[in-house]
């Protein structure tokens, strides 16, 4: 049976009430444990208080401050109950950033809130200089579920918007592919990424709906991963390859603490073959799942450690998706040949829209493409290809070149810049400057990162600064990224 | 994914300060950490999220400490001190780390010889952390504390003693040369001694203190008339508001400068310095009238630091 939000926490309230919902971390790391009674009594509250707030007639939408808190889920679930559009937002985004982004929210929503810490919410002026929405009119809720910032290819800030509201369904909460990896109903997850990000994001809702008992670590350090894997004994996982990473190098970590693990998986950004290979060895192949799919619900690839270990370097097969690779010109290349990855899945309604306007590329029978490229086996078993634009990923987040030479030509000191990616131990990849200073001019490297951290979030700001004569272009102006070769790391990142 | 984005990120006023150097040898130590991770020089009022850490580096900055220190700090303590300043206020009264003469102010990138920077009258070595810092992340940069400022012991009271002291701790760490030394006021002194000691010395150079910053402990004061005991509460109250010795310093800490102070100056006059025909290279507006007759000086005129540093570096570099 096909259930509201409110009606399906409810209905899980009523059947176990002191169960636990939800387990968090205040400031000062005390723990507080919300039983599914008090979750749902918290959640209708905050959700009358949302409705009441509206102004009927307006398209609104509420932004949530999501650190990995107990109030960010509650208000999460509460917008979701009122049937309100969403908003995840990273806390420590920098002023610059967020007003870009509430801009964007400003396109489709007249009026937007902001979900206060007490749970209530509060009208938030638009940055200025902005046009009222040009499309439609009437609340505009109910049919946007929630919006996400995703990774920002260009370095503008990007939202997808997925159609709601959203609705429990036994057959399709979770979706099917997740039901693939060990997940099980009332099961106890841990969520370790951010709350503002895709990945998990969906599995709290999944949790949530799911009747899970749901424990969210504040912050990431991989030896209390462990511990509250342990503490709380914690039987599903999602973690990106960075986390991999850094739990693998946590002292003595062992099978045993991942005793009650039924499946770690893992999504986000390519994962390195050791990375891969010590999950496996830690977990055994059976428990270790990789899904490729971006945030855009185009369709998915999935691959159980068994198969990995067969075949090195896939991302595995679709899962109710079909995959074409398309050459440049849109032809169909033969098994073993490189090319753009496109995927088609049935479930296309629920795939997300971009609102500002830079679409997927979609084939007319229906194919989409995030711009990926790879080569399928003659098994149907896919392979990813390095990306090739100037994107920096810094541990699975993207930043643009760009933005940070701009922030960087802002400072006084500083006549040009250019950014490059640096190879980064446990990130993969980190930002690196190469600066050219005014003539005369003197400026600490500390002073630069700071000027940049007033400009930037925290990831984009360069870890290594080369100050260098001048930048190496071509004749027509165009920066020759590829002579500024990557430098070691410089002792920023210690064993 | 998370581990690089749910940080604060500096948003003003922390960020703003820029270098105020390190004071006393968790400080510097901490500092030296921060520049290690992070991979630049930071001064002590820095916003370790602000200048781009993350949890992953903070993580590493919490391993350094239970290395260091023997201490497991809570996972969220730099989020509560993000600054080397406030961390280093939690760390200070659990310290009982051995306080050797030799302190690390600057790792460098090990493909350069080390500089070993010996202390002024003050017996402090977090005067020379600027000058690491301007010469340039890729020098390593040592310090000689004198004896009996952070715990109770006699300070040593001639300049052969410490040169000889000195020396040990370096052939310790470095059998062999070459070695680079130098000092501001009874640290120029100590190392011309040390050069005296150890062979194939590239250097020995005597910098100007107040090229590197105002001495203004009030010392000068002591000369006339030592503080009685019932002024030390007062001088140490100043000396925290002036931001001279951290907040949570020991209060022991004026005693013992006294007595540092009172021993080196003692040491200084008293200096008859061995023979040596290789030259000092002198860093100051004046020639340095401090030193012996005797010694063959070699002046590098350099009105600020700037100057110091450059001229510094091109000798060393």
């Amino acid at each position: 049976m096909v259930l509201s939000v409110r009606r399906r926490i409810a209905e899980i309230a009523q059947a176990e009430p002191d169960r636990a919902a939800l387990i968090g971390f205040d400031a000062d790391l005390a723990e507080q444990v919300l039983s599914w009674r008090r979750f749902a009594d918290r959640v209708a509250d905050a959700a009358d208080a949302l409705r009441a707030a509206l102004n009927p007639g307006t398209r609104s939408c509420v932004v949530v401050p999501a650190g990995n808190t107990p109030a960010a889920a509650l208000g999460i679930a509460a917008a979701l109950a009122a049937e309100v559009p969403v908003f995840p937002l990273n806390p420590a985004t920098a002023p610059a950033e967020r007003d870009a982004l509430l801009s964007l929210l400003g396109r489709r929503f007249a009026h937007i809130y902001l979900m206060d810490a007490q749970l209530e919410p509060q009208r938030t002026q638009l940055p200025a200089g902005l046009e009222p929405p040009t499309t439609g009119t009437g609340t505009g809720t109910g049919t946007t579920a929630y919006l996400l910032a995703t990774g920002a290819s260009t370095g503008i800030p990007k939202i997808s918007a997925r159609p709601g509201p959203l609705r429990y369904a036994p057959a399709t909460t979770p979706s099917l592919v997740i039901r693939q990896t060990g997940w099980r109903t009332g099961q106890r997850q841990l969520i370790v990424g951010p709350l503002y990000h895709a990945a998990p994001f969906t599995a709290f809702l999944d949790g949530l709906l799911d009747g899970n008992t749901v424990v969210l670590q504040p912050f990431f350090a991989p030896q209390w991963t462990v511990e509250l894997v342990r503490r709380y004994a914690v039987e599903w996982l999602q973690l990106t390859p960075t986390h991999m990473r850094e739990i693998l190098r946590v002292q003595d970590v062992a099978e045993a603490d991942f005793g009650t693990l039924r499946a770690m998986l893992h999504t986000a950004a390519r994962c390195d073959p050791d990375t891969k290979r010590g999950w496996i060895d830690l977990l055994g192949p059976r428990r270790v799942y990789e899904l490729y799919g971006a945030t855009e619900g185009v369709g998915v690839t999935l691959v159980r450690g068994d198969e990995w270990l067969a075949r090195p370097g896939t991302v595995g097969r679709g899962f109710l998706t079909q995959i074409r690779i398309l050459d440049d010109a849109g032809r169909q290349v033969p098994s073993g040949t490189t090319g753009t990855v496109f995927l088609r899945t049935p479930q296309s309604l629920s795939r997300s829209d971009y609102l500002n306007d830079q679409s997927i590329r979609t084939t007319p029978d229906g194919f989409a493409t995030v711009g990926d490229r790879g080569r399928v086996d003659q098994d149907g078993y896919l392979y990813l290809e390095p990306r090739d634009h100037d994107t920096i990923n810094v541990g699975g987040e993207k930043v643009d070149p760009d933005e940070v030479e701009a922030a960087l030509r802002d400072h006084p000191a500083v006549l040009d810049a250019v950014a490059v990616a640096v190879p980064h131990q446990s990130l993969g990849s980190v930002v690196a400057a190469h600066v050219v200073l005014r003539p005369g001019a003197g400026v600490r490297k500390a002073e630069l990162a700071a000027h940049c951290g007033r400009r930037l979030a925290g990831y984009k700001i360069p870890k290594q600064f080369v100050f260098i004569d001048q930048l190496p272009r071509s004749a027509a102006g165009k920066v020759q990224r590829w002579r500024l070769t990557p430098r070691d790391e410089n002792g920023a990142t210690p064993l | 994914m998370n581990a690089v984005r749910d940080e604060p990120v500096g948003t003003g006023s922390t960020t703003e300060t820029g270098y105020e150097r390190p004071r006393d040898p968790v400080e510097i130590w901490l500092a030296r950490q921060w520049q290690r991770i992070l991979g630049f020089g930071v001064g002590i009022r820095e916003n370790f999220f602000g200048l781009g850490g993350n949890s992953l580096d903070a993580a590493r900055v919490i391993d350094a400490i239970l290395v260091e220190f023997g201490v497991q700090l809570p996972l969220n303590v730099v989020t509560e001190h993000p600054t080397v300043e406030g961390l280093a206020a939690v760390l200070r009264d659990g310290d009982e780390r051995p306080s050797g003469p030799l302190i690390a102010i600057q790792d460098g990138d090990g493909t350069r010889t080390p500089l070993f920077l010996v202390h002024p009258d003050d017996g402090q070595v977090g005067r020379y952390c600027r000058l690491a810092n301007a010469l340039g992340e890729e020098f390593a940069v040592f310090g000689l504390q004198a004896e009996g400022l952070y715990h109770d012991a006699e300070p040593l009271r001639t300049v052969p003693s410490m040169a000889d002291a000195y020396v040990s701790v370096l052939r310790a760490i470095h059998p062999t040369g070459p070695y680079l030394l130098g000092g501001c006021e009874i640290g120029a002194a100590i190392a011309y001694e040390m050069a005296v000691r150890l062979d194939d010395v590239r250097l020995v150079a005597a910098i100007d203190a107040e090229l590197l910053e105002p001495s203004d402990t009030g010392a000068e004061s002591w000369l006339r008339e030592p503080p009685p005991q019932s002024q030390l509460p007062e001088i140490l109250a100043d000396w925290q508001e002036r931001g001279l010795v951290p907040r949570n310093a020991a209060p022991e800490i004026v005693a013992r400068s006294l007595r540092v102070w009172q021993a080196n100056r003692d040491a200084a006059r008293d200096w008859r310095p061995s023979p040596y025909t290789e030259p000092m290279d002198v860093f100051g507006r004046t020639q340095n009238t401090a030193l012996p007759a005797t010694v063959v000086q070699r002046a590098h005129d350099c009105g600020t630091e700037d100057r110091l540093t450059a001229a510094l570096r091109e000798l060393i570099g």
